[in-house]
């Protein structure tokens, strides 16, 4: 039985959970919802949609064609040069025959499995406010990301683990940092917890159960069972002295969790933890970790691939501004393998029937190159985003963008469309998911927000 | 109020039937209603499905309220003003209210009689009473003198008591025992810093500017200072909220005040410029908004940001309100300025330190120079690079020298960090001896290039210049009087660790000049090895010879150690105040949208708290001098909000729930007064003694209800689980600075350094945006209270965010205390708990000694059994921390 309060023992969280769920709510037709987790892939810098996954021919019959209408445009870094195909062929992958980038081997196997949407918009085109905006709905500061209102409405699996986990990449940490897994004005119980293969849970301790350890832990208790009985029985100590328990059976089962040495050797080779490319070996021992908490009752992970801006565009994450070909084909072989391995493992365990998993970034880039550059500046009308596994309709492409992927034209999604269909799938109505803060009755998709039904199994 | 049965006929104009049964509609009403609203709210697609044109319709809107709020707010029609007389008109059709508004809390606040219950001899009490009495609950006997005085040293100053403390009070048996104590509490120095921490969480205070970059303001703090030393000093509540809003006028050339408007611009600002106009517009919106939402929740309770895109779903707060709000703040702009202790500059202590410090900067420079040439190829001149290059000529007296860049390694516009003339050794071009520097153009829009960085002695790339001219810029120093020179030194990014490596100047001619006018060439770029080479401070230390290797670390940790020394750092120049210019025309926008721009709106008070605070005449000539008559509109004694809503904070503080419980939301979604009397009673007494916030907490402390048990007696448990009544007292667990400041104190290593620049506990750099980094365990230099904790927004330590310590981006004004099992981890096995505990361990000499620093008092009996038992299974560490993990440890 799940606790409705996440990994929140004792507090005090205005908020109003009744009819929340749609399945409470009687929604007619509706079938429960089968997501008890959720994984969301995060590529930060803005992963360009038409160099991987929306295909465009007339990019590549019009390379190097002035850009119509563009004229006197200016997009985030300012002057936009002539058209640039993308530097790799695309190819039809799976049954469905879906096009995508021919950088994408691995995870091109999949393409049956998933479901696009081509058509996505961001209120921002600039990374920070870009990046909150995909993992919390605004693009202000302070707003509590998807995994943090998921967390307070369907409570935590486990007492073992954290109920929300980010594991940033091995090169840092996300443009906005930890605000893009807070919990904004949620209480804090909420919050992600971040750590990745490299950097282990925090405050573990020594992670054994040492005789000592268990002894000082029952001379604690006795002492608040003493100060608790000098008060009546009050609640907020109960829960404190609840807490201890928990903490101890957390601090037992986080080093399990996380040693990635339980694994088979051919489960390393499928996520490709000892590649010689050191870069992707992290990126895998992350996303096998992913796969790890997931199993053990994580509700939500947010896993990144890429960091933050350096001071060279395109070296840490995918902002590719001036040299898309070079750049990418360092981001791209650390994405594929290592992801199409995680989606294989967990399909073949089972885990996907349950388990929703999200591709993201934050906004798209150009059918243009940047003057004077071979890459591509930021464009935030156009950009793909996937889902799959639990709920999900695989194989279906849901939007498109125009010719040359300038902007999204058909079936064209916002970001809380996105959130809203995620919400959807776990079951809830994002209507109902709100919480008071500074007078309004706040939301993920603020007063936003349509459930794309289209790439919800029915 | 009986409401007539409604017709289910729609009818038409002039064929309105009553919907108020004892006062018919008149034709007057008819006409109004005619005149002003049909055209919108007619038959055909009523705007927001309000159809004024049905008898059904109009019945809806007046039952739902929403005429009178419309009416209050005076916010329709959206093309003009209703008249007195058509407002009247119109309200006619209320069911028979006055006139005075239907939220209570905009109502006047009353001096209700205090009422006569047994025991009621204090005010407080003779309130909480009645309200017990009337539901039948018993209230508490009083708590220990030892627990009153944790709650109450906790409560006011966010520290616990020592054991000494404890013994005193205990020992004294007079009947002003309590009173001393609270007295000697008020007058501590930590009472400002904890009554801080209350309100600058209030004020959604950072010291980062979120968004993209993020970077920290590093002239946030002297509001903060402003703000504890106003609690230290009680300054009258309503000076506090005048100052915060209008302190630029007030405090003219007074340092002490200036720093207040701080609380305008407190928080979070995009530092990106965008090409876009609908962009810029949006993050000036953005701005404005944030000022007029937190002027509306702090000062008077109301979430007035609401209503920035269509009128406030539930109070009396129009759209025009809001815009009518930003009119009044829309002159306000973020930045610093400068405060008149600026002469601290300029100070001997200063000047002393400054050449100190560049001196040894200077070292590190020279000593890497050598590994740097020791490594280069080719034959010349060492090359060029971005930490140090120099060139020497023979001396010379003048006036003034020129260095002027041909051209740069990749053709950007070039970038000069710090530009050094020198006698000898000694550096005679520093601004702070009045040294000036004159560049042919700097490029515009960047804080952190411009011209007054070329001398001002601190280093790395945001205290550079930048040319505005591709691949060329000239730089000239003018010397308050001739001095000797015989050397240049320069640097594109000289900081500890350089990043930066381009707008490296690769071609230039140094000149001189003795009157400003003629110029003699003394050095040039001929004969220096070509290419700009960037090699990491950590290879050049590796290739140093030992003897080389250890002066350049010794000339490191010199410089290190200077950098920490400050004066100017430690003593505002400036403070993040807010800029001041005449504004722009303010627009109602259309849903909000900055794009839809509508009619100009003026400045104005929300319409709906002039019935009881009087008129708000906004018509003076400067926007300073309208913020100052609106800041003193709110405090002039009658207006219905601002004392309501700082007195219930107060209480809020102390007894956990304010006596209205949702504190910065005095509207219909904040719920009603658990005590409408007391709250009123409170506000009144508060204002007439002198909006002394001192001298109410010392009035609500002296009550019997703050003195009462904390025991869960069964009988009002069931009756009153929640403590609503405050039968008892409630036992809180600390917020998260408590905890850390409890942890610090207890354990003997709390610096009690106040005031001035805070610390870090992240790592902190800035490659463009601002990267934040976890710290392993944070040094000394943390170990004051957490009110100096530099708080970044979006990034909260692991240890206080455990804690519920709240994201800043945000106001905040009632933290969460929630128990997670994280917590519990960050407890029992965070590195600063057990290093505070082994502190404590070394120094104590018993467990009992130990018990007594971290409890402030002596262990009972089953308490001396268990520590003894701890002190046998792990010595005097174990004993501090399983105490410091005890629940009574961790609350008060």
């Amino acid at each position: 039985m799940s606790n409705p309060f996440g990994s929140m023992i004792h507090g005090t969280p205005a908020m109003a959970l009744a009819s929340l769920f749609m399945r409470d709510a009687g929604v007619k037709g509706q079938k429960p919802a089968r997501v008890k987790r959720v994984l969301q892939i995060v590529c930060p810098g803005a992963a360009s949609h038409i160099d991987l996954w929306d295909y465009k021919p007339e990019l590549f019959k019009r390379n190097g064609d002035e850009m119509p209408g563009l004229t006197g445009v200016k997009s985030f870094q300012g002057g936009n040069g002539k058209i640039m195909r993308p530097p790799w062929e695309f190819r039809p992958a799976g049954r469905s025959g879906k096009m995508l980038s021919s950088m994408l081997p691995n995870l091109s196997r999949h393409a049956d499995d998933m479901a696009f949407i081509h058509s996505m918009t961001a209120r921002s085109s600039t990374h920070g406010p870009g990046l909150l905006q995909i993992n919390t709905g605004f693009v202000l500061d302070g707003f509590p990301s998807m995994g943090a209102w998921l967390s307070m409405a369907m409570g935590n699996l486990t007492d073992n683990l954290p109920t929300y986990v980010s594991i940033p990449d091995v090169r840092g940490l996300p443009p906005n940092g930890p605000a893009n897994w807070g919990s904004g004005f949620l209480p804090a119980a909420f919050q992600g917890t971040a750590f990745n293969a490299e950097k282990p849970l925090a405050n573990m301790g020594s992670g054994t159960a040492s005789a000592s350890d268990a002894r000082l832990r029952r001379e604690l208790e006795r002492l608040d069972k003493h100060f608790n009985a000098s008060l009546g029985g009050d609640s907020d100590v109960a829960a404190r002295m609840k807490s201890y328990a928990l903490a101890a059976k957390m601090q037992l089962a986080a080093p399990e969790a996380t040693d990635l040495r339980k694994e088979t050797p051919a489960t390393h080779a499928l996520y490709g933890t000892t590649s010689s490319n050191p870069l992707e070996a992290a990126y895998a021992r992350n996303a096998l970790l992913s796969r790890r908490l997931l199993e053990r009752g994580v509700r939500f992970v947010q896993l990144y691939c890429g960091a933050c801006a350096s001071g060279v565009d395109g070296l840490l994450n995918w902002d590719a501004h001036k040299t898309l070909k070079a750049d990418y084909e360092r981001h791209v072989p650390i994405l594929d393998r290592p992801t199409a391995g995680l989606l294989t493992d967990m399909k073949s365990r089972g885990l996907l029937d349950d388990t929703l998993i999200l591709w993201t970034t934050e906004f798209g880039r150009m059918p243009t190159h940047q003057i004077g550059a071979a890459g591509r500046d930021h464009n935030p009308d156009a950009f793909t985003v996937w889902m799959m596994g639990a709920g999900v309709k695989g194989g279906t492409s849901y939007g498109a963008t125009d010719e040359l992927g300038h902007k999204s034209v058909t079936d064209v999604a916002t970001i809380y469309d996105f959130h809203a269909t995620v919400l959807a799938l776990c079951g809830i109505d994002h209507t109902k998911l709100t919480y008071y803060h500074n007078g309004a009755q706040r939301r993920l998709t603020d007063v936003h927000g349509h459930v794309i039904r289209q790439v919800m199994q029915t | 109020m009986v409401m007539m049965a409604v017709s289910a006929l729609p009818i038409g104009l002039g064929m309105l039937v009553p919907v108020n049964a004892e006062q018919l509609p008149s034709q007057k009403a008819r006409k109004v209603l005619g005149g002003a609203c049909i055209s919108c709210h007619g038959k055909t697609n009523p705007a927001g499905s309000v159809d004024l044109s049905t008898d059904a319709g109009l019945q809806v809107a007046v039952t739902s309220g929403r005429l009178e709020r419309v009416l209050d707010a005076g916010s329709m029609p959206l093309n003009r003003r209703l008249t007195k007389d058509e407002e009247a008109t119109l309200r006619t059709l209320l069911p028979g209210k006055s006139s005075a508004p239907a939220l209570w809390s905009l109502r006047p606040i009353s001096n209700p009689q205090v009422p006569k219950v047994l025991g009621g001899k204090h005010p407080v009490d003779a309130f909480i009473l009645s309200g017990l009495k009337a539901k039948g609950i018993t209230a508490n006997p009083p708590a220990t003198k030892v627990a009153w005085l944790r709650r109450v040293t906790v409560d006011l100053t966010g520290l616990p008591p020592t054991a000494v403390e404890t013994a005193a009070y205990v020992a004294d048996q007079s009947v002003t025992a309590r009173q001393k104590v609270i007295d000697r509490l008020l007058a501590s120095p930590a009472y400002g810093e904890r009554m801080a921490r209350m309100w600058l969480d209030v004020a959604r205070f950072g010291e980062s500017h979120g968004y993209e970059q993020n970077h920290i303001r590093p002239n946030a703090w002297p509001y903060r200072d402003y703000v504890i030393r106003a609690f230290n000093n009680d300054k009258p509540y309503s000076d506090f909220i005048q100052e915060q809003l209008a302190g630029d006028v007030l405090g003219k050339g007074n340092p002490d005040i200036l720093p207040a408007t701080g609380f305008l611009v407190a928080g979070i600002h995009d530092t990106v410029p965008s090409q876009v106009e609908e962009a810029t517009r949006q993050q000036r919106a953005n701005d404005l908004e944030d000022i007029v939402a937190t002027v509306g929740a702090s000062v008077m309770g109301l979430t007035i940001g609401c209503a920035r895109c269509h009128d406030h779903k539930f109070d009396p707060i129009s759209q025009r309100d809001f815009y009518a709000l930003e009119a009044l703040f829309s002159g306000v702009y973020h930045g610093e300025t400068d405060l008149p202790r600026a002469s601290i500059k300029k100070s001997e202590a200063s000047v002393d330190w400054m050449h100190k410090a560049v001196n040894a900067h200077n070292q590190v420079q020279m000593l890497r120079l050598v590994g740097r040439v020791k490594s280069q190829g080719g034959t010349g001149r060492p090359a060029l690079n971005s930490q140090w290059n120099e060139e020497t000529f023979t001396d010379r007296e003048v006036k003034a020298i020129r260095f002027e860049v041909m051209a740069t390694n990749d053709g950007h516009e070039p970038c000069i960090d710090e530009l050094q003339v020198f006698n000898g050794d000694r550096n005679v071009s520093l601004a702070s001896d009045g040294v000036i520097a004159v560049p042919d153009s700097t490029l515009a829009g960047f804080a952190e290039h411009k011209s007054g960085h070329i001398n001002d002695g601190r280093f790395g790339n945001p205290n550079s210049w930048i040319s505005a001219t591709k691949g060329r810029g000239t730089v000239t120093l003018t010397f308050p009087k001739p001095v000797m020179v015989n050397r240049v030194a320069w640097s594109r990014d000289a900081g500890l660790v350089p990043r930066f490596d381009d707008r490296v100047p690769t071609a230039y001619t140094i000149s001189v000049s003795t009157d400003g006018k003629a110029w003699e060439t003394v050095a040039t770029h001929a004969g220096r090895i070509p290419g700009v080479t960037y090699v990491h401070p950590d290879e050049i230390r590796k290739s140093l010879e030992t003897a080389t290797r250890n002066a350049l670390d010794g000339a490191e940790a010199a410089w290190k150690k200077l950098l920490a020394k400050d004066p100017v750092q430690s003593s505002p120049s400036a403070a993040y105040t807010g800029r001041f210019t005449e504004p722009e025309p303010t627009y109602l926008l259309a849903r909000g949208d900055v794009m839809q721009r509508k009619e100009v709106v003026a400045p104005a008070a929300p319409k709906t708290m002039e019935f009881a605070a009087g008129a708000c005449g906004l018509e003076q000539a400067s926007e300073a001098d309208r913020r100052l008559a609106f800041a003193k509109w709110l405090t002039n004694g009658k207006h219905p909000t601002v004392a309501r809503v700082i007195v219930n904070r107060i209480w809020q503080q102390h007894f956990g729930r304010g006596l209205v419980a949702g504190p910065s939301d005095f509207g219909n979604m904040g719920g009603e007064p658990s005590h409408p009397a007391l709250l009123d009673h409170l506000a009144t007494w508060f204002m007439n003694n002198g909006w002394s916030v001192k001298k109410l907490h010392r009035y609500i402390l002296t009550s019997d209800t703050y003195a009462r048990s904390s025991f869960a007696s069964p009988a009002a448990m069931r009756k009153d689980a929640g403590n609503v009544f405050l039968w008892r007292m409630p036992v809180r667990r600390m917020e998260a600075e408590m905890v850390r400041d409890a942890i610090l104190s207890t354990c003997g290593n709390l610096d009690r350094t106040m005031y001035g620049p805070g610390y870090r506990l992240y790592g902190y750099d800035v490659v463009n945006v601002a990267r934040f980094t976890d710290i392993e365990l944070p040094g000394k230099e943390t170990w004051r209270r957490g009110i100096y904790s530099i708080a970044a927004r979006g990034v909260r330590d692991g240890f206080l965010g455990a804690f519920d310590c709240p994201e800043s981006s945000v106001r905040t004004p009632k933290r969460d205390a929630t128990t997670t099992a994280l917590q519990a981890l960050a407890l029992w096995n965070g590195k600063f708990v057990n290093e505070q505990a082994s502190l404590v361990g070394t120094k104590a000499n018993s467990p009992l000694d130990i018990f007594k620093r971290l409890m402030g008092r002596g262990p009972d009996t089953v308490e001396a059994a268990v520590i003894r038992d701890v002190h046998k299974a792990g010595g005097n560490e174990a004993v501090a921390r399983v105490l410091l993990n005890s629940s009574a440890f961790i609350s008060y």
